[in-house]
């Protein structure tokens, strides 16, 4: 603590006077009757002045770390709840709630795994990425490189407005509206061309039937509540936050770079990869925070995703979330245990957020030292 | 910690409103209520009205839902609790043992289909449901359903199975019905808030389901009466105990209520499960009104308030459920709630209100 207190100060007494000087009449006074007060040492000020502005800093840096510490506190607070909320259910199933995919709350039967829930919660993401970050980056680069002026700013104010709906907005539109166009178009659509596509087998359904890749991507027909409409809303709800940092960072690409590849006879798509290629970081980094949302969100994906604790490899298939589960049993769980296991799922979703944003720290370091 | 954090919430949230209320009506009683969602609109029509003959009392009422009501009375938050579900026996001896369960309003469940081919309304049994959320009646062309439809030209679809995937009071009274009439759904299913469902796909809440129904051509799911009327869903007769096709409805739910008024249980703890009778339909709930038996633990003006507030809407109260479409007990029910509500004390007096 103390280091950072001396690294602080330090850079404390770098601030120019710019910052603070709006709280301070002398300085204002000097600054108009000086027209470069930036530069003046700060001996040039009387010793109160020297006081007031040694308070304002270390006020400025003691409400910065204890900021950091409120944050900190907190998570670490939330952590404690969950842990000592779902204590119980940690000693009763242990290691069996990772293995186990069946959901029985009624008291007497009661069997909790969260094994359906988190695979739910990693299929309806990944395919919520793989949609949303080529759209996003499509998006981005119409924006910044293709888009004329006047149409760029709409266009961008646009997406980013779909990021100002409620989820709950975007649940039932998703229910009333995609879903059945979802059934009745796309899914008709894949169903028949991809039921009777047996390339590989995989394994057997219940019953001893062969099951095989692609076809069983479509088993059980088209529905509409399932982990693909789960993945659409998402989908659509995690574009704005990965097309807004894209187009910002895509709008750092340095002119001097973009003319250069011009100068040397590159064409304008090959500068536009220079672009992509130059700005990957950024743009990974605006993929996670998509990824983050898409991992938490809740209502919007509990209207559509068909809410069943069955783990299937079929996208028609009706699927749960861990946040689902959530927001869907825990106003009415009722009796002790139940309680606990649904702790029990926040935590594992807490942690398995934490885990996912390291390994794409991990990642992001590797990509920006490529 | 979780736990006080919740009561903390429940604590909280009614005392910044009372705290607001209390500026402009220093002498008035306030007393606070919460739990079910399912009750909260008429709730909140009782409240306006009742305020208006009673000035000096302040209601309040947090729909948060029927398990944080009790959680609730069992902490000693709230003055009265709102439940689609009645207190289980571990929940009694939480709250410190003695409870007053008094019914308010009815609730049936109704079985409603997406069939626009079929224009005549269909006809369903226990059994029949039971074994399609077994899901072992998959078509609707399926000789069980044919059998209780004769001349109904019924198609060959499979029956798209919706439940609430919300864990709720209407599931609650849901299962029960099945387990009552199946054994099998008893064994391998069981009675709960939300229960590991065999087939089909679940919605959040009345809506949800209703999505889900509406959405594909063969859908079939459990809805709330109420729900279900304004939205002119479509709905199934149910053949009852002695072998009626009932049509859910006031008079049908209110039949059903006299047919088990006379072996009622003496806390009044039960759902119209099932009853017999010619006219009384198969599925419906009470929502309650629980409060302590003995309200020593709040002021005697409270107590009184409380106590009139409740009386109030089991008498003058019930004209209004009509039009909000609930349910209104029927004159033998509603004699036994008030017998149950005299049952209140306060320090071990009776209050006259």
């Amino acid at each position: 603590m103390a280091a950072i207190f001396t690294v602080a100060k330090q850079r404390a007494g770098d601030f120019p006077v710019r910052i603070i000087h709006g709280f301070c009449l002398q300085c204002t006074r000097k600054m108009m009757s000086n027209p470069t007060p930036r530069n003046s040492p700060a001996s040039a000020f009387s010793p109160w002045h020297r006081l007031f502005r040694s308070v304002l800093d270390r006020l400025t840096v003691g409400l910065s770390i204890s900021g950091v510490v409120m944050m900190l506190g907190i998570l670490l607070l939330i952590f404690a709840v969950l842990l000592n909320g779902a204590w119980m259910a940690i000693g009763q199933i242990g290691w069996k709630f990772f293995t186990t995919a069946t959901w029985n709350p009624v008291p007497g039967m009661d069997q909790y795994g969260v094994l359906s829930f988190a695979y739910g919660t990693a299929v309806t993401t990944i395919i919520a990425l793989l949609l949303a970050v080529p759209l996003s980056i499509g998006c981005a680069v119409f924006i910044t490189r293709i888009a004329p002026q006047w149409l760029a700013g709409p266009v961008s104010f646009l997406v980013e407005l779909l990021a100002a709906i409620p989820s709950v907005v975007y649940g039932l539109w998703g229910a009333f509206v995609m879903s059945p166009w979802l059934q009745t178009h796309i899914e008709l659509w894949m169903w028949k061309a991809t039921r009777n596509i047996r390339l590989i087998p995989i394994g057997y359904y219940p019953g001893h039937r062969r099951e095989y890749f692609p076809a069983n991507l479509v088993h059980g027909g088209p529905s509409g509540s399932d982990y693909l409409a789960g993945g659409l809303i998402l989908t659509i709800m995690i574009l704005p936050i990965i097309t807004a940092i894209t187009r910002d960072v895509l709008q750092q690409f340095p002119e001097e770079l973009e003319q250069g590849a011009y100068g040397l006879g590159a064409t304008w798509w090959q500068t536009t990869r220079l672009a992509l290629t130059y700005c990957r970081v950024g743009i990974f980094g605006a993929a996670v925070l998509g990824m983050a949302r898409a991992i938490g969100e809740t209502m919007a994906v509990v209207m559509v995703i068909g809410n069943t604790d069955r783990v299937s490899s079929s996208l028609f298939a009706g699927g749960q979330t861990m946040a689902g589960v959530f927001v869907n049993e825990f106003l009415e769980a009722d009796h002790p245990i139940y309680l606990s296991a649904m702790m029990y799922v926040a935590l594992t979703l807490l942690i398995s957020a934490l885990l996912t944003n390291i390994a794409a720290r991990v990642l992001l370091n590797r990509i920006s030292t490529v | 910690m979780f736990k006080t954090f919740r009561k903390f919430l429940m604590v909280a949230a009614p005392a910044a409103l009372l705290a607001i209320g209390t500026v402009g009506t220093s002498r008035a009683v306030e007393i606070s209520g919460a739990g079910s969602t399912f009750v909260a609109p008429i709730m909140y029509k009782w409240i306006k009205i009742f305020q208006k003959s009673h000035p000096d009392i302040h209601v309040d009422y947090e729909a948060i839902g029927s398990g944080g009501g009790i959680n609730g009375l069992i902490g000693k938050t709230i003055d009265f609790c709102g439940s689609d579900a009645y207190m289980s026996d571990a929940q009694i001896q939480q709250a410190g043992g003695h409870v007053l369960h008094m019914p308010e309003v009815a609730g049936p469940e109704v079985m409603s289909y997406n069939l626009p081919m079929v224009h005549k309304q269909l006809v369903m049994n226990g059994k029949l449901i039971a074994d399609i959320y077994l899901g072992e009646v998959t078509r609707w062309n399926d000789p069980a359903i044919k059998k209780l439809n004769p001349g109904v030209k019924l198609p060959d679809l499979p029956i798209l199975v919706a439940h609430r995937s919300d864990g709720s009071g209407t599931t609650f009274i849901f299962t029960g019905y099945l387990c009552k009439v199946s054994p099998t759904w008893k064994k391998q299913v069981g009675q709960s808030t939300s229960v590991n469902w065999p087939v089909g796909r679940g919605g959040k809440g009345n809506p949800g389901v209703a999505a889900l129904i509406e959405k594909t051509i063969g859908g079939l799911g459990y809805l709330e009466y109420a729900y279900a009327i304004t939205g002119h869903f479509p709905v199934a007769r149910l053949i009852n105990k002695d072998g009626y096709a009932i049509q859910p409805s006031m008079p049908s739910v209110i039949a059903a209520q006299k047919a088990v008024v006379e072996n009622l249980p003496a806390d009044l703890r039960l759902h119209i499960i099932n009853p017999s009778g010619k006219k009384a339909y198969p599925i419906s709930g009470f929502t309650y009104l629980i409060t302590d038996r003995d309200l020593g633990y709040m002021r005697k003006s409270k107590a009184k308030a409380t106590l009139e507030f409740i009386h109030w809407i089991l008498t003058t109260g019930q004209k209004y459920a009509k039009t909000m479409q609930y349910i209104r007990l029927g004159p033998a029910m509603q004699k036994q709630v008030l017998a149950q509500l005299a049952k209140a004390t306060w320090k071990g007096h009776h209050l006259h209100y």
